[in-house]
Protein backbone atom coordinates (compact mmCIF):
# COMPACT_ATOMS: atom_id res chain seq x y z
CA UNK A 1 0.00 0.00 0.00
CA UNK A 2 1.07 3.45 -1.07
CA UNK A 3 0.08 7.12 1.40
CA UNK A 4 0.31 9.99 -0.09
CA UNK A 5 -1.00 13.70 0.58
CA UNK A 6 -3.38 14.70 -1.72
CA UNK A 7 -2.27 18.72 -2.39
CA UNK A 8 -5.82 19.28 -3.78
CA UNK A 9 -7.32 18.42 -0.89
CA UNK A 10 -5.25 20.67 1.47
CA UNK A 11 -6.94 23.94 2.31
CA UNK A 12 -7.84 25.72 5.56
CA UNK A 13 -11.35 24.28 7.56
CA UNK A 14 -12.72 26.40 10.29
CA UNK A 15 -8.92 27.37 11.97
CA UNK A 16 -7.56 24.06 11.03
CA UNK A 17 -4.92 22.87 8.78
CA UNK A 18 -7.22 20.34 6.29
CA UNK A 19 -5.33 17.37 5.26
CA UNK A 20 -6.05 14.77 2.92
CA UNK A 21 -4.53 11.45 2.51
CA UNK A 22 -4.60 9.15 -0.32
CA UNK A 23 -4.15 5.59 0.26
CA UNK A 24 -3.17 3.88 -2.84
CA UNK A 25 -3.26 -0.48 -3.28
CA UNK A 26 -0.29 -2.41 -3.98
CA UNK A 27 -1.10 -5.34 -6.89
CA UNK A 28 -0.28 -8.03 -4.54
CA UNK A 29 -2.91 -6.17 -1.92
CA UNK A 30 -6.37 -7.17 -1.52
CA UNK A 31 -9.22 -6.34 -4.16
CA UNK A 32 -6.39 -4.37 -5.67
CA UNK A 33 -8.75 -5.07 -9.01
CA UNK A 34 -11.67 -2.55 -7.60
CA UNK A 35 -9.28 0.54 -8.10
CA UNK A 36 -7.39 -0.53 -10.91
CA UNK A 37 -9.56 0.43 -13.96
CA UNK A 38 -9.25 2.28 -17.33
CA UNK A 39 -10.35 5.19 -18.55
CA UNK A 40 -10.37 6.92 -21.79
CA UNK A 41 -7.79 9.47 -21.90
CA UNK A 42 -9.84 12.49 -23.09
CA UNK A 43 -8.10 15.14 -25.74
CA UNK A 44 -7.66 18.78 -24.82
CA UNK A 45 -10.34 19.96 -27.64
CA UNK A 46 -12.97 18.10 -25.75
CA UNK A 47 -15.96 16.69 -26.94
CA UNK A 48 -16.09 17.72 -30.68
CA UNK A 49 -19.81 17.27 -30.82
CA UNK A 50 -23.20 19.45 -29.87
CA UNK A 51 -23.66 20.86 -25.95
CA UNK A 52 -26.08 22.78 -24.70
CA UNK A 53 -25.77 25.98 -22.08
CA UNK A 54 -24.24 24.04 -19.24
CA UNK A 55 -22.01 21.92 -21.32
CA UNK A 56 -23.51 19.03 -21.39
CA UNK A 57 -23.76 17.03 -25.22
CA UNK A 58 -26.72 17.04 -26.62
CA UNK A 59 -26.79 13.90 -27.85
CA UNK A 60 -25.98 11.40 -25.16
CA UNK A 61 -25.86 8.15 -27.51
CA UNK A 62 -22.93 10.33 -30.44
CA UNK A 63 -21.22 11.25 -26.62
CA UNK A 64 -20.46 8.03 -25.82
CA UNK A 65 -19.77 6.87 -29.61
CA UNK A 66 -17.22 9.21 -29.34
CA UNK A 67 -15.91 8.34 -25.80
CA UNK A 68 -15.95 4.01 -26.76
CA UNK A 69 -14.00 5.28 -29.57
CA UNK A 70 -10.74 7.03 -27.48
CA UNK A 71 -8.08 5.09 -26.66
CA UNK A 72 -8.02 3.72 -23.12
CA UNK A 73 -5.28 4.07 -20.13
CA UNK A 74 -5.03 2.11 -17.25
CA UNK A 75 -5.34 4.01 -13.65
CA UNK A 76 -4.93 2.90 -10.22
CA UNK A 77 -7.27 5.09 -7.95
CA UNK A 78 -7.24 5.15 -4.25
CA UNK A 79 -8.91 3.15 -2.37
CA UNK A 80 -10.01 5.20 0.46
CA UNK A 81 -9.31 8.78 0.87
CA UNK A 82 -9.40 10.38 4.84
CA UNK A 83 -9.33 14.07 5.71
CA UNK A 84 -8.15 15.11 8.77
CA UNK A 85 -8.09 18.74 10.64
CA UNK A 86 -4.41 19.55 12.68
CA UNK A 87 -2.88 22.50 14.22
CA UNK A 88 -0.32 24.25 12.51
CA UNK A 89 2.50 23.07 14.54
CA UNK A 90 2.44 19.38 14.03
CA UNK A 91 5.37 18.43 12.75
CA UNK A 92 6.62 15.83 9.33
CA UNK A 93 6.85 12.92 11.85
CA UNK A 94 3.79 13.27 13.54
CA UNK A 95 1.63 13.90 10.29
CA UNK A 96 3.66 10.65 8.55
CA UNK A 97 2.97 8.61 12.24
CA UNK A 98 -1.06 9.76 11.39
CA UNK A 99 -0.93 8.71 7.76
CA UNK A 100 0.63 5.25 9.10
CA UNK A 101 -2.11 4.27 11.14
CA UNK A 102 -4.58 5.22 9.20
CA UNK A 103 -3.56 3.56 6.14
CA UNK A 104 -2.87 0.09 8.43
CA UNK A 105 -6.67 0.74 9.84
CA UNK A 106 -8.27 1.42 6.64
CA UNK A 107 -6.63 -1.54 4.85
CA UNK A 108 -7.42 -3.90 7.72
CA UNK A 109 -11.33 -3.21 6.95
CA UNK A 110 -10.69 -3.00 3.50
CA UNK A 111 -8.82 -6.64 3.66
CA UNK A 112 -11.66 -8.19 5.44
CA UNK A 113 -14.35 -6.97 2.56
CA UNK A 114 -16.07 -4.17 3.98
CA UNK A 115 -15.72 -0.21 3.42
CA UNK A 116 -12.31 0.61 4.34
CA UNK A 117 -14.10 3.37 7.09
CA UNK A 118 -16.30 0.47 8.54
CA UNK A 119 -17.35 1.41 11.95
CA UNK A 120 -14.08 3.93 11.61
CA UNK A 121 -13.89 6.54 14.80
CA UNK A 122 -11.45 8.99 15.08
CA UNK A 123 -9.26 8.53 18.57
CA UNK A 124 -10.07 11.41 21.70
CA UNK A 125 -6.42 11.92 21.08
CA UNK A 126 -6.64 12.93 17.09
CA UNK A 127 -8.91 16.67 17.98
CA UNK A 128 -6.23 19.17 18.25
CA UNK A 129 -6.62 22.94 18.97
CA UNK A 130 -7.22 25.13 16.60
CA UNK A 131 -4.78 27.88 14.98
CA UNK A 132 -5.16 30.91 13.16
CA UNK A 133 -6.66 31.09 9.80
CA UNK A 134 -3.25 32.67 8.59
CA UNK A 135 -1.17 30.05 10.28
CA UNK A 136 -3.37 27.59 8.79
CA UNK A 137 -3.20 28.91 5.34
CA UNK A 138 0.94 28.96 5.42
CA UNK A 139 0.88 25.88 7.13
CA UNK A 140 -1.63 24.18 4.18
CA UNK A 141 1.16 25.86 1.77
CA UNK A 142 4.30 24.19 3.04
CA UNK A 143 2.52 21.02 3.35
CA UNK A 144 1.60 21.63 -0.41
CA UNK A 145 4.75 22.50 -1.61
CA UNK A 146 6.71 19.32 0.29
CA UNK A 147 3.93 16.80 -0.48
CA UNK A 148 6.30 14.70 -1.72
CA UNK A 149 8.18 14.35 1.19
CA UNK A 150 5.48 12.28 3.05
CA UNK A 151 4.97 9.79 0.47
CA UNK A 152 5.06 6.32 2.08
CA UNK A 153 5.17 2.62 1.45
CA UNK A 154 3.18 1.08 4.07
CA UNK A 155 4.74 -2.69 4.54
CA UNK A 156 2.20 -5.10 5.84
CA UNK A 157 2.71 -8.42 7.96
CA UNK B 1 -25.26 5.02 16.49
CA UNK B 2 -28.05 5.61 14.21
CA UNK B 3 -27.41 6.53 10.82
CA UNK B 4 -27.49 9.89 8.90
CA UNK B 5 -27.82 9.25 5.27
CA UNK B 6 -28.27 11.72 1.85
CA UNK B 7 -28.09 10.64 -1.88
CA UNK B 8 -27.87 7.94 -4.58
CA UNK B 9 -25.71 5.53 -4.45
CA UNK B 10 -22.38 5.82 -6.05
CA UNK B 11 -22.20 3.92 -8.82
CA UNK B 12 -21.39 3.99 -12.05
CA UNK B 13 -24.27 4.94 -14.51
CA UNK B 14 -25.03 5.57 -17.48
CA UNK B 15 -24.68 9.15 -18.72
CA UNK B 16 -23.10 11.99 -17.08
CA UNK B 17 -22.93 15.41 -15.80
CA UNK B 18 -20.77 18.21 -16.70
CA UNK B 19 -18.96 21.04 -14.41
CA UNK B 20 -21.38 22.91 -12.47
CA UNK B 21 -23.05 23.21 -9.05
CA UNK B 22 -25.00 19.93 -8.64
CA UNK B 23 -27.98 19.77 -6.01
CA UNK B 24 -30.00 15.97 -5.93
CA UNK B 25 -32.82 15.69 -3.97
CA UNK B 26 -33.58 12.06 -3.97
CA UNK B 27 -33.12 10.63 -0.80
CA UNK B 28 -33.25 13.81 0.91
CA UNK B 29 -31.19 13.48 4.98
CA UNK B 30 -33.19 11.47 7.26
CA UNK B 31 -32.80 12.87 10.42
CA UNK B 32 -30.54 15.94 12.02
CA UNK B 33 -26.70 15.30 12.64
CA UNK B 34 -23.51 15.07 11.08
CA UNK B 35 -22.16 13.84 7.58
CA UNK B 36 -18.76 12.04 8.21
CA UNK B 37 -18.07 10.57 4.59
CA UNK B 38 -18.98 11.11 1.19
CA UNK B 39 -18.90 8.62 -1.74
CA UNK B 40 -18.76 9.88 -5.18
CA UNK B 41 -18.08 8.24 -9.10
CA UNK B 42 -16.66 10.60 -11.43
CA UNK B 43 -17.48 9.58 -15.35
CA UNK B 44 -14.13 12.04 -15.65
CA UNK B 45 -11.79 12.85 -13.17
CA UNK B 46 -13.06 15.92 -11.41
CA UNK B 47 -11.25 19.17 -10.65
CA UNK B 48 -11.72 21.51 -7.59
CA UNK B 49 -14.94 19.23 -5.96
CA UNK B 50 -16.45 20.57 -3.21
CA UNK B 51 -19.27 18.31 -1.54
CA UNK B 52 -21.90 19.36 1.02
CA UNK B 53 -25.37 19.72 2.45
CA UNK B 54 -28.10 22.32 0.74
CA UNK B 55 -31.50 23.54 1.84
CA UNK B 56 -34.56 25.06 0.09
CA UNK B 57 -37.63 24.38 -2.41
CA UNK B 58 -38.95 25.17 -5.70
CA UNK B 59 -35.40 26.39 -7.85
CA UNK B 60 -34.07 28.04 -5.05
CA UNK B 61 -31.26 26.67 -2.85
CA UNK B 62 -28.53 27.75 -0.02
CA UNK B 63 -26.00 25.39 0.93
CA UNK B 64 -25.50 24.73 4.32
CA UNK B 65 -22.22 23.29 5.37
CA UNK B 66 -19.46 21.77 2.63
CA UNK B 67 -16.09 20.32 2.60
CA UNK B 68 -13.46 20.98 -0.02
CA UNK B 69 -12.42 17.35 -1.61
CA UNK B 70 -10.09 18.61 -3.77
CA UNK B 71 -8.98 15.94 -7.29
CA UNK B 72 -11.39 13.29 -7.91
CA UNK B 73 -10.25 10.10 -10.02
CA UNK B 74 -12.43 8.54 -12.54
CA UNK B 75 -13.35 4.80 -13.44
CA UNK B 76 -14.27 3.52 -9.36
CA UNK B 77 -16.45 4.53 -6.30
CA UNK B 78 -14.28 7.04 -4.14
CA UNK B 79 -14.59 7.50 -0.95
CA UNK B 80 -13.70 10.42 1.87
CA UNK B 81 -14.11 9.92 5.52
CA UNK B 82 -12.98 12.16 8.13
CA UNK B 83 -15.70 15.05 7.59
CA UNK B 84 -17.90 16.87 9.77
CA UNK B 85 -20.53 18.54 7.43
CA UNK B 86 -23.98 19.64 9.41
CA UNK B 87 -26.91 18.21 7.61
CA UNK B 88 -30.57 19.35 8.72
CA UNK B 89 -33.52 16.33 8.32
CA UNK B 90 -34.91 16.85 4.48
CA UNK B 91 -31.49 18.54 3.60
CA UNK B 92 -30.17 17.53 0.02
CA UNK B 93 -26.89 16.69 -0.97
CA UNK B 94 -25.06 18.62 -3.73
CA UNK B 95 -21.46 19.21 -5.20
CA UNK B 96 -19.50 21.57 -7.40
CA UNK B 97 -16.73 20.92 -9.69
CA UNK B 98 -14.65 22.69 -12.32
CA UNK B 99 -13.86 20.32 -14.87
CA UNK B 100 -14.53 16.92 -15.23
CA UNK B 101 -18.37 14.57 -14.97
CA UNK B 102 -19.97 12.63 -12.45
CA UNK B 103 -21.90 9.76 -13.34
CA UNK B 104 -25.85 10.77 -13.72
CA UNK B 105 -29.16 8.55 -15.41
CA UNK B 106 -31.92 10.17 -16.53
CA UNK B 107 -34.19 8.26 -14.93
CA UNK B 108 -34.77 6.96 -11.41
CA UNK B 109 -34.36 10.14 -9.61
CA UNK B 110 -36.64 12.87 -8.12
CA UNK B 111 -34.71 16.30 -9.46
CA UNK B 112 -31.33 17.75 -10.16
CA UNK B 113 -30.58 21.53 -9.92
CA UNK B 114 -27.87 23.07 -11.58
CA UNK B 115 -26.30 25.89 -11.50
CA UNK B 116 -22.92 27.15 -13.57
CA UNK B 117 -20.01 28.00 -11.14
CA UNK B 118 -18.95 27.39 -8.13
CA UNK B 119 -22.28 28.16 -6.04
CA UNK B 120 -20.82 27.18 -2.35
CA UNK B 121 -20.84 30.29 0.15
CA UNK B 122 -23.07 32.63 -2.10
CA UNK B 123 -26.33 31.97 -0.18
CA UNK B 124 -29.33 31.26 -1.80
CA UNK B 125 -29.08 30.78 -5.50
CA UNK B 126 -31.90 29.98 -8.35
CA UNK B 127 -31.10 26.66 -9.97
CA UNK B 128 -32.11 25.19 -13.59
CA UNK B 129 -34.26 21.72 -12.89
CA UNK B 130 -34.00 17.96 -14.50
CA UNK B 131 -36.78 16.32 -13.35
CA UNK B 132 -36.21 12.37 -12.47
CA UNK B 133 -32.22 12.92 -13.23
CA UNK B 134 -30.09 11.69 -10.37
CA UNK B 135 -26.07 11.56 -9.87
CA UNK B 136 -23.51 9.55 -7.89
CA UNK B 137 -23.06 10.76 -4.89
CA UNK B 138 -23.71 9.67 -1.59
CA UNK B 139 -23.01 10.56 1.98
CA UNK B 140 -23.37 8.84 5.45
CA UNK B 141 -22.90 10.18 8.80
CA UNK B 142 -24.34 9.81 12.55
CA UNK B 143 -27.54 11.41 14.07
CA UNK B 144 -27.46 13.98 16.20
CA UNK B 145 -28.62 12.40 19.80
CA UNK B 146 -32.12 14.32 21.25
CA UNK B 147 -30.64 16.06 23.97
CA UNK B 148 -32.75 17.13 27.40
CA UNK B 149 -35.77 19.56 26.98
CA UNK B 150 -37.45 21.78 29.49
CA UNK B 151 -36.85 25.22 31.61
CA UNK B 152 -34.10 25.22 34.02
CA UNK B 153 -32.82 29.12 35.58
CA UNK B 154 -36.17 30.24 33.35
CA UNK B 155 -34.48 29.22 30.08
CA UNK B 156 -36.26 26.96 28.06
CA UNK B 157 -34.87 24.43 26.22
CA UNK B 158 -31.00 25.25 26.92
CA UNK B 159 -28.04 24.24 24.55
CA UNK B 160 -25.95 23.96 27.67
CA UNK B 161 -26.05 23.63 31.62
CA UNK B 162 -22.91 24.06 33.60
CA UNK B 163 -21.07 24.84 29.95
CA UNK B 164 -22.03 21.17 29.05
CA UNK B 165 -23.80 20.51 26.06
CA UNK B 166 -27.11 19.23 27.15
CA UNK B 167 -27.03 16.77 24.10
CA UNK B 168 -23.98 15.16 26.02
CA UNK B 169 -25.41 14.60 29.65
CA UNK B 170 -26.12 11.18 30.01
CA UNK B 171 -26.81 11.45 33.65
CA UNK B 172 -28.05 13.84 35.96
CA UNK B 173 -28.09 13.80 39.66
CA UNK B 174 -28.00 9.83 38.90
CA UNK B 175 -31.30 9.90 37.23
CA UNK B 176 -30.57 8.52 33.26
Amino acid sequence: MKITLEESGICVDKDWVQVRICFYLDPTDARYDEHHVQVPVIPGSGYPGEVDAMGNPVDMDDYHAWIDGLPKQWQNNPFHNHIIRVNPAITDEELKARMVRHGEEFYAMWASGKDAHAGWKPLKSDEQPKGTTENCFLKGLDLAARKDNFNQDSKKE
Amino acid sequence: MAVLDIGAPAINRGNSYNPCTLIDTYNPANDDGTIESFEIWAFLSLSSCKAGTFSGSGLDYDDRDYATLGSITSGSKQTFSGLSIDAITGDFVGTYFSAGAIERESTGGVACYSKLGDQFGLGSQTYSKKTSYIISLYAEGTITPPGWTGKIDGIDDPAKIDNTDVADIIKWDGIS
